[in-house]
């Protein structure tokens, strides 16, 4: 038996008595959250005070700061979106294994183009980049798995800069996910390097005046609880002691932003904030692009050269709503779903990739090894069972 | 020959074989069309197209339900994955001399070969001489819309040539039809009911 069922029949009990216990609890804390937002709705400049003297004191401090909107904005927005063009990105890697026959990493970045409205048909381009001999050592080590994310972001943003600049005004470069990134060890100069080239790739977007946003479906951030929490009297950087713990920032939000609305637009204060400095500052909004009987939320992080720009905002803001509704009843922006299909490496393709680097290496003369005996073990099928 | 392909090749032996191809409608080939195949030994493979299929998935569901733009029309039918398959059964092949042959074709085509429409000179060419013995390739292979199949490519004959000539052609043919189909009278009189719907 795959799974011992009749072990967890009284954990899966045990577990919904416990979250009607905690759905109580959680009950509480968001009518006292939803309190100080209402208390506090313009009360934008002692916002802003609180969590710069909050930040003086802990420097990891995590959550939103006001910018020049009431806590409880909802924008509607504006359909059918004007005229641009979209490039969404998304990425996917083969990460270096020693069980395989050859060693070798891959990035394989994806983007969907598509001019809303134009008629014109989309298009795709893929870039693919081969890792190899010092790609694959860092320190002496093989690359760790976040490593590996981290080139692949910074390949996603490097390509839709260069993308970019061949497009007229206005450009959209969307990615899947936050525009923050969190790839570690980050005190490595290996991880600082690439920061520095994922950087640069921002510094040219901003150049270029290219819309930049990052789209997390269905996020769990309580950024926006967080700074109410400092209102509450929370120590900013603990965990346990947070008043609000378990109420995320759609929790508190979501029932404000009708469908096609978005919040207001908060700046993220974050570890990292220093690092994204001047045009590059992060900031976001939250995001209704679902129905009144089916909500979907999104959080969206952008650059500051974007916020600046309240027609970049808008235009931002309806492309979302209007590229989610295409996707049907699971609204989520098409170009992203595109994106991620073209960067996919499928397991297929993977292997065909093995063959080829095999051939060459055996044409060279080079031994190439068979898989691990592990791998093949777990290249099998999934066993079957006979079904009466 | 017609200078543009209809798409590639994705699976193939020695009867017939399967092709993908994006969506262009009017450029790509109907049911019961001739299609040929260049191979790289010069030899070529000719084939009738007896299936059309379009796939779908699970994009593909959820778009079919939603109010969706031109552009994303356009996107799901010329750039994801393979939108159109169409099946092709072998009737005959043409050697490098330039030799017709209505027999099975000594190898498959490979994969991503390329599929081009005959047009109306390979159409004659094939069926020259006047001989349609390879019309046994379709009417004794038990997987093949048998009736509809021969109607259509009996059409395309028709308008491939003309006057006595066609007329000629259809003769010959339905005689080749009726002798393989003696023995198995309602398939004879359905085709010979079907194509007299064309006449």
């Amino acid at each position: 038996m795959p799974v011992n069922y009749l072990e967890l029949q009284p954990q899966i009990t045990a577990m919904g008595a416990e979250t009607n216990l905690r759905q109580a609890e959680l009950e509480a804390r968001l009518k006292q959250c939803r309190s100080l937002l209402d208390q506090h709705n313009d009360d934008l400049i002692g916002l802003q005070r609180m969590v710069e003297e909050a930040v003086a004191q802990k420097k990891i401090l995590r959550c939103a700061a006001p910018v020049n909107e009431p806590l409880k904005t909802h924008v509607p927005c504006h359909l059918p979106a004007s005229p641009c063009t979209i490039l969404a990105a998304d990425g996917s890697q083969i990460i270096p294994s020693a069980h395989e026959s050859v060693l070798f990493g891959l990035i394989n970045v994806g983007v969907f183009r598509i001019q809303p409205g134009s008629g014109n048909v989309p298009s795709e381009i893929t870039n693919s980049t081969l890792l190899y001999g010092d790609d694959l050592y860092v320190n002496d080590q093989p690359p760790s798995e976040d490593l590996i994310g981290l080139l692949r972001d910074v390949r996603e943003r490097q390509l839709l800069a260069q993308l970019a600049q061949q497009e007229p005004w206005p450009v959209i470069a969307l990615t899947d996910g936050q525009l923050e990134l969190y790839h570690q060890p980050r005190n490595q100069e290996s991880y600082k390097d690439k920061f520095k080239d994922y950087l640069k790739a921002l510094d040219d977007l901003a150049v270029s005046e290219v819309i930049t946003a990052g789209y997390v479906s269905r996020p769990r951030a309580d950024l926006v609880v967080n700074m109410l929490s400092l209102l509450a009297g929370a120590e900013p950087a603990a965990t346990e002691a947070r008043p609000f713990a378990g109420i995320s920032d759609i929790t508190l939000l979501g029932s404000i932003l009708q469908p096609g609305e978005r919040s207001a637009i908060f700046r993220l204060q974050s570890s990292s904030s220093a690092e994204y400095s001047g045009k590059k500052a992060l900031h976001f909004f939250y995001l209704n692009v679902g129905t009144a009987s089916m909500p979907a939320y999104a959080r969206v992080e952008m650059p500051l050269w974007v916020v600046e720009e309240p027609e970049s905002v808008n235009l931002l803001h309806s492309v979302l709503v209007e590229q989610a509704r295409q996707a049907g009843s699971v609204p989520y922006p098409y170009p992203l779903i595109r994106a991620h299909e073209i960067a996919v490496v499928r397991m297929d393709e993977r292997q065909q990739l093995t063959a080829m680097i095999e051939r060459e290496l055996l044409k060279r003369g080079v031994d190439v090894k068979r898989q691990s005996e592990k791998q093949f073990h777990k290249g099998h099928r999934a066993r079957t069972r006979r079904s009466r | 020959m017609n200078p543009i392909p209809i798409g590639r090749l994705l699976r193939a032996n020695t009867t017939g074989c399967a092709l993908g191809c994006k969506v262009t409608q009017g450029s790509t080939p109907s049911f019961g069309d001739m299609v040929i195949i260049p191979l790289t030994n010069q030899n070529k493979i000719y084939g009738l197209v007896y299936d059309i299929h379009i796939d779908d998935d699970g994009l593909v569901n959820q778009l079919a339900a939603a109010d969706i733009s031109r552009e994303i029309i356009e996107d799901n039918r010329r750039n994801r994955n393979v939108p159109v398959e169409m099946s092709v059964a072998f009737i005959g092949w043409e050697d490098p001399q330039g030799r017709v042959h209505h027999t099975r074709v000594p190898y498959p085509p490979l994969t991503l070969d390329e599929i081009f429409q005959c047009d109306d000179e390979e159409v004659r060419k094939f069926t020259q001489n006047g001989s349609f013995g390879y019309l046994r390739a379709v009417l004794r292979n038990p997987e093949l819309p048998v009736v509809d199949l021969v109607t259509a490519h009996l059409r395309q004959i028709l308008a491939a040539r003309s006057g006595i000539d066609a007329g000629q052609a259809l003769e010959a043919s339905l005689v080749e039809v009726i002798a393989m189909l003696k023995d198995d009278y309602p398939q004879m009189m359905d085709v010979l009911s079907a194509v007299s719907e064309i006449l």
